[in-house]
Formats: structure tokens, C-alpha cells, sequence
């Protein structure tokens, strides 16, 4: 018995479905945009509402410890490479400006934290988009 | 939130997406997500023991 099993969240284990290229990019796109939503359209439901919950725990997270968000204005290599983390969390990027009101606060540990945990959700949200392609090809289950 | 519970909560949502991704089975994830959470703090609780000389 695996766990989930009667809680609802147990995952349907219908075959791996081999769907094209052009599919298996749209499912990834969705995925970036909205964590999660690319396992969720290849049939994976319970593994994109866990990815879901824990991209947006870790982004939301770093904006109410109001941890820096990178702009595309940046004009050093880090400030690209923040920027390119930070928008790796897809529609939550753009929810920085709603969330974070108070803007960012580095001077404390707790906004330099916050920082950490956004650019993470994002880089975790890039792979969980990778996956959902492999998911959406047939080659990974 | 202390900075214990900072790096315990950011151990616990990255452990959880990685374990995921990279095992198959539920409970296979499950033992992973466990490890993962504990390596997590162990390593930070160990490398912050080592760096304590060099505080003073």
C-alpha cells in the first residue's frame, strides 16, 4: 500500500502517455507559469499540488520576510543570474509587487533569508517544468 | 521565526520538491524527503559548529 492511498491524493497510475514535443513544451510552459499545473495537466494531479504548495511556501515565504527580488534591470552577472531565479517562479514573480508592499529589507537577517527562499522556489520551479516535459514524453512516470 | 526555524522550514519545502523529483514511489519519496530534511540540518548545524572559532 503506498502512501496517499484513501486520502485522495494518491496519484492515477495509468501508463505513461508518450504525447508529442510540441504537448510536452505547452505542459512544461504551464508548469513554469504555474508550479505544478504541468505535472497536473499530464495527468500527475497529487505531485503538482505538492510542487504547487511547496514553490509557493517557499516564494511567498521570502516576500513576507521581504527578501530582495531581482529586477531585468540589473546590471552586473549576479543581478542577472538573481533575476533569472527569481523568474523561475513563473506568475509568482509577479505577485512580489502585491505581497512585498513594504519593498525589500536586506539590512536584516530575516530579508537577506527571504532572498534565498525566493530565488530557490524559482530554481526548484525550472526543474519541476523539466520533469513535467520528461512526465508529458513518456519518459519519465 | 528564528533562524533554526528558517533553515528548518526552507529544509523541509526543498527536501519535499526533490524528492519528487527524483524518486518514483511514495514511500520511496518519503524516506528521501526524511533524509534530505535531516542531512539539511545536520550539515548547516555542523558547518555553523565549525565556523564558531572563527567568530571571535
Amino acid at each position: 500500500m503506498s502512501l496517499g492511498q484513501g486520502t485522495g491524493l494518491a496519484e492515477t497510475r495509468s501508463p505513461s502517455r508518450q504525447r508529442s514535443p510540441l504537448v510536452a513544451l505547452s505542459f512544461a510552459l504551464a508548469g513554469w507559469v504555474v508550479p505544478g499545473l504541468g505535472h497536473a495537466l499530464a495527468g500527475r494531479r497529487a505531485r503538482g499540488l505538492l510542487i504547487f504548495v511547496c514553490v509557493a511556501a517557499l516564494v511567498v515565504t521570502g516576500y513576507l520576510q521581504r527578501g530582495y527580488v531581482f529586477s531585468s534591470h540589473s546590471q552586473d552577472a549576479f543581478g542577472l543570474l538573481g533575476f533569472l531565479a527569481d523568474i523561475g517562479a513563473g506568475a509568482f514573480y509577479l505577485l512580489a509587487k502585491v505581497i512585498e508592499v513594504g519593498g525589500p529589507d536586506i539590512a536584516r537577517a530575516a530579508g537577506d533569508y527571504g532572498t534565498r527562499f525566493i530565488a530557490t522556489g524559482g530554481v526548484l520551479n525550472v526543474l519541476t517544468a523539466f520533469d513535467a516535459f520528461a512526465v508529458a514524453r513518456g519518459e519519465r512516470e | 521565526m528564528s533562524h533554526f526555524g528558517d533553515m528548518s522550514w526552507f529544509a523541509a519545502l526543498v527536501s519535499v520538491v526533490l524528492a519528487v523529483l527524483s524518486r518514483r514511489s511514495a514511500l520511496d519519496r518519503f524516506k528521501y524527503a526524511v533524509v534530505a530534511f535531516l542531512a539539511f540540518l545536520f550539515i548547516a548545524i555542523a558547518i555553523g559548529w565549525l565556523m564558531l572559532p572563527f567568530s571571535h
